[in-house]
């Protein structure tokens, strides 16, 4: 099952491939003012406008910056429509068996969307759950989008 | 006996005078007969010389005659005439002389004509012997009448010299005679006058010196302060006894002034003393002494208050002297030490200003040959500025390389950050095409490498041509630095140049004040000495004073003692209020 990987500070995590619809560079975005934090804006994708959400922000709480590997992920959502994830160092693909993945020995209350974790050439990727990563707010806010 | 001591005294006087007149009567008496004899014989001596004369003459006249006589020759009769003359003369001195004596009587008449006929019949025998020859002279000889008178004079001559002789030698044995009695007189008479003045003495002796030994024993005691208790009165009417009473009362008088006296030496001056009479001297003395003394004791116990005082003030100011005498003598000494050391270190500071001098003299040669250094310096210095400026352009051009060099590698290295997002999308749509994008997923993962290769060798590239700009421009900002300070430099070097000219200037108007530095150091120095030798004599008499004030001290120190001791013993005397 192939992960696209990026970083996040200095921690790897994987993001299933099949979700994504393309990769595209960093593009500026329009932002929404008024949004919440983790809103990156609106991006022009194949014509139409594209709600982006910045996954340093979700992790980390910090803006991603717009350096050489930042990269947008575009996913469909359950009714077709598109969304965006801003992520740093998205350079390379790995294919890790769904066997190598590990519940943790804890869990953590406050990050239900973090998922199994794997090892990878001696080092730890922690796979994360796109669906688990929208919160209520951001729910509303792309419903809201979603039917304009 | 009632005589008194002068009476005595002209009584045994008297019996030795006239022994001495006694003696004086007997001896004149005896004297005198024995010089009238011895007058006698001389008388009969002359006498006697007179009439051998005259019997030389008559016997020298008849041997002329007989030489005439028998020879015929008038040279026999020169003799003659001068005898026949003489005759008369002596005859008439004998006659003479005889008038002045009893005893031994010439006839004289007699012997004038015995003379006077023998005369004529040698000028008879004479005249017949020159008129009618020897024969006639002889037969007149041979009639004997010239004989007998010749035999005649000779008898009678001889009889009377046998008077004279027997005369004399009795006159001398009267005077002899006078003579031994004058010395028996002498020899007992001077015995009898030396035993009487003996007993006369020693009776004289007895009677003064007894009671008189008495007396000068007295007097002697009480010479020697000793004035005795017993009496030496005595009851005698003469000089001897009124002495001893008069020295009696003495006694007493100074037994009395004694008393007072011991009184006075005890210290009482209360004690009184009585005048014994207006001639009293020595009571009046005594009395006027007592109270001079009492005046005086008072004086002196008030004089020996004050003394006292001031011999303690008088101490307190000897010791502040000594002191400050020897801190004069410490701090003289002191700065003694230090003008020698002012001398010692002028002495350096004129070696220092000779060194210093020569060594002007070398800074100055040294600056000039730093002035010639420094000209080529500058010059040398201006190339280097040249070359400089040549580096920095050479830099520029290097830097405008560089960013051109970045532009290109930026350019790869967004071709290769666009061949990795192919890539991934190309990896992508291999999984989704499932088993048929197999293929395309390794052909994807291979140019991902790729891109990858060239983003690590463009970074690479870039990190060395950010390295380099930056040495570059380091490079330029160090060149800039460098020609700044090149300038400064050369700007130093210059005001160095000047300066050095100033100091070479300096430095040579340095060589008069150094001599003036000299010449002021050498006066120092003298006058250092100067001071160090008379803060030496300063210290020595400060010294010497100390010394002596030591000494005041010691006897002031003895003068309090003294006066201490004269108050104690002022205080003995008691006083008559």
């Amino acid at each position: 099952m192939l992960h696209v990987l990026f970083h996040a500070g200095v921690e790897a995590f994987a993001f299933p491939a099949l979700r994504v619809r393309r990769v595209v560079p960093f593009a500026s975005l329009k932002r929404l003012p008024g949004s919440p934090d983790a809103f990156a804006g609106l991006l022009q994708f194949r014509g139409s406008p594209v709600p982006v959400l910045d996954l340093s922000q979700l992790v980390l709480g910090r803006a991603s910056a717009e350096v050489l590997g930042s990269r947008i992920l575009i996913t469909a959502l359950d009714d077709g429509s598109g969304l965006g994830w801003i992520a740093e160092s998205v350079r390379d693909t790995a294919w890790i068996d769904p066997s190598h993945f590990e519940a943790p020995p804890v869990r953590v209350d406050g990050a239900p969307w973090l998922g199994k974790v794997a090892c990878i050439q001696g080092q730890f990727v922690q796979c994360v759950e796109p669906s688990e990563l929208l919160t209520d707010e951001i729910r509303e806010l792309l419903r809201v989008h979603a039917t304009e | 006996m009632k005589f008194r001591i002068r009476e005595k005294i002209l009584i045994g006087y008297a019996i030795g005078i006239a022994c001495s007149i006694a003696i004086g009567i007997f001896t004149y008496t005896a004297n005198v007969a024995s010089v009238r004899a011895l007058k006698g014989v001389h008388l009969a001596t002359d006498i006697g010389k007179v009439a051998y004369q005259l019997r030389l003459q008559m016997r020298v006249a008849e041997s002329a005659q007989r030489g005439f006589l028998l020879t015929g020759q008038d040279i026999y009769l020169e003799p003659f005439d001068r005898a026949i003359a003489d005759v008369g003369p002596l005859i008439d001195s004998l006659e003479a002389l005889q008038r002045r004596q009893t005893r031994a009587i010439l006839d004289t008449s007699r012997v004038r004509s015995l003379t006077d006929r023998k005369i004529e019949e040698f000028k008879a025998t004479i005249a017949a012997q020159r008129e009618k020859g020897f024969d006639a002279a002889r037969e007149m000889i041979l009639a004997d009448t010239g004989r007998s008178l010749m035999e005649d004079f000779r008898i009678t001559m001889e009889r009377f010299q046998k008077a004279l002789d027997d005369s004399a030698s009795e006159l001398l044995e009267a005077s002899s005679r006078e003579v031994a009695r004058t010395q028996a007189i002498i020899l007992y008479g001077t015995i009898a006058t030396a035993l009487a003045m003996l007993c006369a003495a020693i009776l004289l002796a007895r009677n003064i010196s007894v009671p008189l030994r008495l007396l000068t024993l007295a007097a002697e005691r009480i010479s020697i302060g000793d004035i005795g208790s017993e009496s030496v009165r005595s009851e005698r009417s003469d000089e001897v006894g009124s002495l001893s009473r008069a020295f009696d009362v003495m006694r007493q008088y100074l037994r009395r002034m004694a008393d007072s006296s011991r009184a006075v030496a005890a210290g009482d001056l209360s004690v009184e003393v009585e005048v014994a009479s207006s001639e009293d001297k020595f009571g009046r003395s005594q009395s006027e002494m007592i109270r001079r003394l009492s005046e005086l004791v008072e004086q002196v116990q008030r004089s020996g208050v004050q003394v006292n005082s001031s011999a303690i003030e008088i101490a307190a100011t000897t010791r502040q002297q000594q002191t400050t005498a020897t801190e004069v003598a410490s701090t003289s000494a002191e700065i003694s030490t230090t003008a020698k050391e002012v001398s010692t270190t002028s002495t350096d500071l004129l070696r220092t200003a000779d060194e210093v001098n020569s060594v002007a003299e070398q800074a100055a040669s040294l600056a000039t040959n730093g002035k010639t250094g420094l000209v080529r310096m500058e010059a040398i210095m201006h190339q280097i500025m040249q070359a400089a400026g040549a580096i920095t352009a050479k830099l520029g051009v290097m830097s405008e390389k560089a960013s051109n060099i970045t532009s290109v590698v930026t350019t790869i290295s967004k071709v290769a950050d666009q061949t990795n997002l192919l890539s991934l999308n190309a990896a992508i749509e291999a999984e989704k095409a499932g088993d048929y994008g197999k293929g395309f997923s390794v052909v994807a993962s291979e140019i991902r490498r790729l891109s990858d290769q060239t983003a690590a060798s463009t970074a690479d590239i870039e990190k060395i041509v950010k390295e380099m700009v930056s040495a570059v421009s380091a490079g330029v900002m160090g060149m800039d630095k460098f020609s700044e300070e090149l300038r400064r430099g050369a700007t130093e070097i210059s005001e160095v140049g000047r300066q050095l000219d100033h100091v070479v200037e300096r430095v040579q108007s340095l060589a008069p004040s150094v001599d003036t530095l000299n010449e002021g150091m050498r006066s120092q120095n003298l006058g250092a000495q100067q001071i160090s030798e008379a803060l030496s004599q300063l210290g020595e008499a400060a010294r010497q004073t100390a010394d002596s004030i030591r000494e005041s001290s010691r006897v002031v120190e003895q003068l309090n003692e003294a006066s201490r001791g004269l108050q104690a013993g002022v205080s003995q005397f008691k006083l008559r209020n």
